[in-house]
């Protein structure tokens, strides 16, 4: 321990040293959080904190980011837990990393984000809507010119077996070969510990993008051979897109073709093709068995007003699951003021299990300033339709509901005040009686790089965007203070 | 420990007392060719914007930059995507759809946006022609625009615009030359914009 101040002394030494002969890069940011949470459990009151940074030097880079998540709460609203989980604590570094880069070459250890084309075949990435991290660790090379070159091995929690990992490895090349043509070829290896041996996937794929002014056309196809379930068929994934710009006139289409290439839902990022990104079947990992298409235009219809359509279905190789998605939207946006009135629809059916769903809903999106007082109001108005099969009565049953949403965004000087209020309606009767979700976000910077933010309230949870930066949040009911502080 | 969180405090002062460049990056645009830094560098200040598409107020503050890149010629607009490969066809047709006069850059796997960290959109930064970021501002409300141009116009080494500014023959202190000047106005940098002061008055 004597020779703590020592290498610290020796450290800050680097440090200013390095400022002295070049500019070192250093960017951090820690958020603190401390909660109250109004929910039926032992841990009502708590600590968050996010501390991270990344520091850069010449050709080096270094980075590392440490939450402490006492507890880490679901983003689901159906898991508010009644007592606390222990499972739920999580304490560590959530992310290290440093790399080498020098003119188009990167070598890069430590946490990886990284995609293989549109990552139907590889993507390790944090999915922030859904708050989960599926990120690989490992090694990293890059060569970035116009010859493109990624490489990786890297390791992964086993979600079967605590404590013990999945190795993916893989390799993609891409080329302009011609001018508006780029070819692509990719490579990954999977490994997936089950019972007590490895199981062994190796996808092969290829792509082209042809690039003009005019248009764009991307086509992907890839092949999965599963090693180790004899008998079982090999995987194939075709996904293709098209767009073409006709001036104010816009057209496109996307065409998707899976079997059985769901190998590790967690390191793909398979492209559904339709507007709601919704799934061919709730229960069915998407790329098992899933045939569609997507066609789409958007028209602007003078400055300011476009009209978007949008029409995707898809099915299985058996017919027995289907579904369809609809999308049609009129955007209205001058400087501050914006307008959407849309109309969704989305129906899945699946024979064999006897279920039809159907949901369709009509909804009204404004924003706008009230005049010269730095206000602004949104408001949002959803009308939702499901039809499901009950199977026990054997008949369709209607359940609908209404979705309105208030917002009111002012800034009073440095200070930013978001009022929200959103519910959930059954029926116009039921008002009263309806659930909903009130909230009060005040904003304030209390240095030129810290930020004090207090919410209080309730909020449903999904993407939000208060006071002109979104996020997306998990279901929360309480107080929360934050404090960010950037350097 | 408390050694290792000691250590990263200290070496966290000590690195935040130098200089904040820009770090050098290298991101594909919407005709997958690389762009690099050092290419936008050199011409006059430049913004670069981070967005997605499902972010609505990144779209609201883009007819402003807009304006901006069009109203002063040696100012570059960048607009760094991060949104996920799958949706970066949405992300360009949207911007195709709008004629911006920006360049649109692509961070799918957040290597820029890591660096910066860059976490919840829209997150702007303003770069003097070296390279160094002179201004930071995350989020966009209407109005922040003004905090943009003022910045930009101070490093193009254009005074500001109101008040004593304006080519009027009588003070018009309320009156907002700068945004009454035509759009299609073009600066370079050592030149005033004039004032069309029929409309100040």
């Amino acid at each position: 321990m004597r020779k703590l101040p020592l290498i610290l002394a020796a450290l800050l030494l680097l440090v200013c040293g390095l400022a002295a002969q070049s500019a070192p890069l250093l960017n951090g940011l820690n958020e603190a959080s401390l909660i109250y949470r109004s929910v039926p459990d032992s841990l009502h009151v708590y600590f968050q904190n996010s501390f991270g940074f990344s520091l850069g030097y010449k050709n080096f880079s270094f980075g590392m980011k440490f939450i402490a998540e006492l507890p880490k709460y679901s983003t689901n609203q159906s898991e508010l837990l009644e007592e606390l989980d222990p499972d739920r604590l999580s304490l560590g570094w959530k992310e290290l990393y440093a790399s080498y880069t020098r003119d188009a070459y990167l070598i890069h250890a430590g946490t990886i984000e990284e995609s293989f084309g549109s990552g139907l075949i590889f993507r390790s990435y944090q999915d922030l809507e859904l708050d989960e991290d599926h990120r690989v660790t490992g090694f990293k090379f890059r060569y970035d010119d116009k010859l493109r070159l990624k490489a990786l091995y890297s390791a992964l929690p086993s979600p079967t077996s605590l404590g013990r990992l999945d190795l993916a490895y893989g390799a993609d090349a891409e080329y302009p070969i011609l001018e508006p043509l780029t070819l692509g070829a990719s490579f990954v290896g999977m490994q997936t510990l089950q019972g007590s041996s490895y199981k062994q996937d190796d996808i092969l794929g290829a792509r082209a993008k042809l690039i003009q002014d005019q248009f764009e056309i991307s086509v992907e196809g890839a092949s999965r051979d599963d090693k180790l379930v004899a008998g079982m068929l090999n995987g194939l994934a075709v996904f293709t897109t098209a767009s073409a710009y006709f001036g104010p006139v816009q057209l496109g289409g996307a065409y998707k073709h899976y079997d059985n290439f769901s190998y590790r839902n967690r390191v793909q990022d398979i492209p559904l093709a339709n507007h709601h990104n919704e799934t061919l079947a709730d229960d069915l990992a998407s790329g098992t068995d899933e045939r569609g298409f997507q066609a789409w235009t958007n028209i602007a219809l003078g400055q300011y007003l476009s009209l978007n359509l949008d029409y995707a279905e898809a099915w299985d190789q058996a017919r027995e699951k289907q579904m369809n998605d609809a999308y049609a939207g009129l955007d209205w946006q001058s400087g501050a003021t914006a307008a959407t009135l849309s109309y969704s629809h989305i129906e899945k059916v699946d024979s064999a299990l006897r279920h039809w769903q159907k949901e369709a809903y009509p909804a009204f999106v404004v924003s706008f300033p009230a005049g010269k007082t730095g206000l602004v109001l949104s408001g949002e108005f959803k009308t939702v339709e499901k039809l499901a099969l009950d199977p026990v009565q054997n008949e369709y049953v209607e359940i609908g509901h209404y979705e309105p949403r208030l917002q009111a965004d002012l800034s009073l000087g440095k200070l930013s005040l978001s009022l929200g209020a959103q519910s959930w309606w059954n029926d116009f009767s039921s008002i009263l009686q309806s659930q909903y979700w009130p909230s009060v976000e005040l904003k304030y910077p209390i240095l030129a790089d810290s930020d004090f933010v207090l919410f209080a309230g309730k909020e449903a949870g999904g993407k939000v965007c208060r006071n002109g930066v979104c996020r997306y949040v998990a279901p929360f009911s309480g107080v929360r203070l934050e404090l960010a502080t950037r350097f | 420990m408390k050694c290792q969180i000691l250590v990263i405090i200290l070496l966290l002062l000590a690195g935040s007392l130098v200089a904040e460049p820009m770090p050098e990056f290298r991101l594909p645009n919407a005709s997958n060719q690389n762009v690099t830094l050092a290419e936008l560098l050199g011409r006059g200040p430049v913004i670069i914007d981070f967005w997605a598409d499902y972010c609505q107020p990144c779209k609201q503050a883009m007819p402003a930059l807009d304006a901006l890149a069009q109203k002063y010629d040696s100012l570059t607009v960048v607009l760094v995507s991060i949104d996920a490969p799958k949706a970066q066809t949405k992300a360009k047709n949207y911007l195709k759809g709008k004629n911006f006069k920006f360049v649109s850059l692509f961070d799918p796997d957040q290597t820029l946006a890591k660096k910066l960290n860059v976490t919840e959109p829209p997150h702007t930064f303003i770069l003097d022609k070296a390279g160094e970021i002179v201004l930071e501002h995350k989020g966009f409300v209407a109005g922040d625009e003004q905090d943009y141009e003022i910045k930009v116009r101070s490093l193009l080494g254009i005074e500001a615009e109101k008040g004593s500014d304006c080519d009027c023959e009588e003070p018009c202190e309320d009156c907002d030359c700068e945004e009454k000047a035509a759009p299609e106005q073009k600066l370079n940098p050592v030149q005033t914009p004039k004032s069309p002061c029929e409309n100040c008055h």
